[in-house]
């Protein structure tokens, strides 16, 4: 008998696999059909509570013809998950210049009929749409000839990082950057600058960041002649900036005697690594919560620590 | 499948019935069972405790952010950096047209950004307040920004902390109980192990003295104090091995009975004959007087084998009756018809006092055969002129038979054994009277048989009175 139950059992499972699969296939599909389109069309949601977007498809090469498209559909509303048009009917006309990479968008003054949240809103979805253009980085909104201003505040040049969903597992990205980090070199007693590149949707502070990446070592195939400093075994209990002082507070991992490198490489790869960015000046250690004055026997750990010149190799 | 499978099977199935596997699984069940609880419970305890712990820290401090932002319409930043530091996590103030006031996290914030999202908007729209985990370690917590008196909402206050110490204690703990669990799996399963096989040794014990007794080695079994169980499986065991010893010496004791009462009328035909060889010119009426003796003596010696075949058919316990619905009445009648004559003959008087009519399930034979021992003996041990009275009573279950005489008597400390074969009051009384000493062992096998009692009431020099009781329907 305990035969029967174990087929059965090894079928349900089968089948219950089988479906969940096919089940994913028709996902996909209805994904590929809704990706007929090489633009989309942005525009709050009905319940105005988000930006969401349709598809659509502009088949022309030329710029100005595309942005003309984009506007009109704009213009149009009638979009899947909301009436009303995103450039409201009572704005009259919306035109616009492109010089390098700034798009210059007019608008009558009935525009300023839009207030608060609303306004915000339109605003992104506009900026979001018309950005999609290759040679649109940057754009700017005018009424009636003058700047945008809403409460008495000038509203410069957007871009798509203005408008960031700061939210949940899937936040924008709100960092991206290269930022120079330091290595040890072959010698493990001097260290090399890397550019990296990093990124963080704000979580996580932009020091901390990179205090991470030194953490990880040094990756990617070209990193030859670039040389892990820090125990990666090492976790971040606290960082915190005040004063332009970067405090950080590292597990007792950190005090691990590195085979290869000397002691000196290890501090300053995180002091020179941070000091880079123009909002930390000096670094301050601790070891879960104490000051440790001296690392391993060697180096000087304690205090405030600045960016050390020497110690840097400027060879290849 | 082949003899040899066949084996294997038995074997398994001994293994997997025998006291120490089987105590073994379940005291490893009892023991591991209650711990993997606990220890989960432990943990998914910790866990939700210790995250709403956090949560409510981290409200606290929100409600006093938030009334300085209030207070001063969203522009005490700076107040907002200590807030972020003091609690170690994110904060981010937006106002109520989405712009961002300040993030704490980005310390060279350009002007001019937007926060865009549907809790963000709820919150702004309906005071709505929001928890939720993000990228497994982290928790925001986002809920308006109110005005003390009119309860406007001016914007929106988002406080991201990450719950990684909660998760690293808790990774620790689940370690640790898996540790502590492998522990304990070992420890009882090696407990149970060894204990249960203390238990099937014990009783093994018993088992291989019980052989060591069949063998012949010893006459009774060690007991085997391991466990109060045991003492009693092994006192048990050796009260039924002195019943058996004494069924056995009463067994010899009624073979060398037998022998001896067989042998006794035997003696006598020979020393008869004998003295008649002996003799010579014998006078014919000496030969006559001695043929007489001759014959009675084997007269006796018949009735004795009888007797013994009837009482060993009796002792088998699979003696079948032959159940037959009749007139006890009637039984008793034809009884006194022929035994009349016998009392007549010392001047004896039955009475015969019937109740009622009774009919009952019985086996006639030996029915009769029983009553009418007691009826002879009440004639046997009787004066002259004595009287015997037989009383037939019956309620609605069963029926009663009495049996009284004015005969001798039987002394007090003879009347419990009355009923052992061969026992004789007085050994010498008995032998003029005649008989065999089966008699009355005769009777109460028959009562027995039909699941029925006997009692003796008696006086000596005043009388015996027997009482029998029997169901009137025969339960087998």
């Amino acid at each position: 008998m305990t035969k029967y139950y174990i087929k059965t059992i090894i079928i349900g499972f089968l089948l219950a696999c089988s479906l969940s699969l096919s089940g994913c296939g028709k996902e996909d599909k209805a994904l590929e059909i809704k990706k007929v389109g090489n633009y989309k069309v942005y525009y709050p949601n009905a319940k105005e509570t988000d930006i969401v977007s349709d598809y659509v498809n502009i088949d022309e090469e030329d710029t100005d013809t595309i942005i003309n498209e984009l506007i009109i559909k704009l213009k149009e509303g009638n979009y899947s998950d909301a009436k009303a048009a995103v450039i409201p009917a009572d704005v009259e006309y919306a035109t616009y210049t492109l010089e390098a990479d700034i798009l210059t968008v007019t608008f009558d003054d009935n525009y300023l009929n839009l207030k608060g949240m609303k306004e915000v809103l339109k605003r992104a979805a506009i900026v979001f749409t018309l950005i999609q253009v290759d040679e649109v980085d940057y754009v700017r909104f005018q009424v009636n000839g003058k700047a945008l201003t809403i409460d008495k505040e000038e509203i410069g040049d957007m871009s798509e990082d203005t408008f960031r969903d700061l939210i949940g597992d899937d936040a924008d990205t709100v960092v991206d950057e290269q930022a120079k980090i330091y290595y040890a070199d072959s010698t493990g007693k001097k260290l090399r600058s890397l550019n990296v590149h990093i990124e963080s949707d704000g979580t996580q502070m932009k020091e901390e960041v990179i205090i991470s990446k030194i953490i990880e070592g040094p990756k990617g195939t070209d990193k030859l002649g670039y040389y892990r400093t820090i125990n990666p075994a090492t976790r971040i209990n606290r960082v915190a900036i005040n004063n332009k002082v970067c405090y950080i507070d590292f597990s007792e991992d950190f005090l691990e005697r590195r085979d290869g490198v000397s002691e000196d490489v290890v501090i300053y790869s995180i002091v020179n690594s941070l000091t880079e960015l123009n909002t930390v000046n000096q670094v301050r250690i601790t070891v879960n919560g104490e000051v440790k004055e001296i690392f391993n026997e060697y180096a000087n750990l304690g205090g405030f620590l600045e960016r050390n010149y020497d110690i840097i190799s400027y060879g290849e | 499948m082949a003899w040899f499978e066949l084996k294997k099977k038995k074997e398994i199935k001994k293994w997997y019935k025998s006291i120490k596997v089987n105590l073994s699984i379940v005291v490893t069940l009892v023991g591991l069972v209650p711990i993997i609880f606990l220890l989960l419970a432990i943990l998914s305890v910790y866990n939700s405790n210790a995250k709403e712990q956090k949560l409510a820290e981290v409200k606290n401090y929100a409600v006093i952010a938030k009334d300085i932002l209030a207070a001063s319409d969203l522009e005490d930043i700076d107040s907002m950096k200590t807030v972020a530091q003091l609690y170690d996590g994110r904060v981010i103030v937006i106002d109520d047209k989405l712009k961002v006031k300040y993030d704490s996290n980005m310390s060279d914030i350009e002007d001019g950004k937007y926060g865009i999202s549907d809790e963000i908007i709820g919150c702004i729209n309906e005071g709505k307040e929001y928890v939720g985990e993000k990228d497994k370690i982290y928790t925001e917590y986002i809920s308006p920004i109110k005005n003390a008196e009119t309860k406007d909402i001016l914007g929106v206050l988002i406080m991201t902390y990450s719950n990684e110490n909660i998760s690293v204690i808790s990774e620790l703990l689940k370690q640790k109980s898996i540790v502590i669990f492998i522990i304990v799996i070992i420890f009882v399963l090696l407990t149970a192990w060894y204990y249960s096989r203390i238990i099937s040794e014990s009783f093994r014990k018993v088992a291989k003295s019980i052989g060591e007794v069949r063998e012949g080695y010893l006459d009774k079994i060690e007991p085997v104090t391991d466990f109060t169980e045991t003492m009693e499986l092994s006192d048990a065991f050796n009260d039924m091995l002195g019943r058996i010893e004494q069924l056995e010496s009463s067994r010899q004791e009624f073979v060398s009975n037998v022998s001896h009462e067989l042998k006794t009328p035997i003696t006598s035909v020979k020393v008869l004959a004998d003295s008649l060889i002996a003799q010579e010119d014998v006078p014919a009426e000496l030969y006559r007087e001695f043929m007489v003796d001759i014959s009675d003596e084997l007269e006796r010696e018949n009735k004795i084998i009888n007797d013994l075949l009837a009482l060993v058919k009796l002792d088998k316990k699979a003696t079948d009756l032959n159940i037959t619905n009749i007139s006890i009445n009637e039984l008793l009648e034809m009884l006194l018809k022929r035994l009349r004559p016998l009392a007549a003959k010392r001047n004896i008087e039955i009475v015969f006092e019937s109740f009622r009519p009774v009919n009952a399930e019985v086996d006639e034979v030996k029915l009769s055969l029983a009553l009418s021992n007691l009826i002879e003996n009440a004639i046997k041990y009787n004066y002259e002129d004595g009287w015997i009275r037989v009383s037939l009573n019956a309620d609605h279950k069963f029926f009663y038979v009495k049996v009284a005489d004015s005969g001798v008597g039987i002394p007090e400390d003879c009347q419990g054994s009355i009923f052992e074969r061969f026992y004789r009051v007085d050994k010498a009384r008995s032998r003029d009277t005649g008989g065999s000493g089966l008699g009355l062992s005769i009777t109460r096998n028959v009562i027995i048989l039909h699941k029925g009692a006997i009692r003796v009431y008696s006086k000596e020099k005043a009388g015996t009175t027997f009482t029998i009781r029997i169901p009137l329907n025969y339960i087998p």
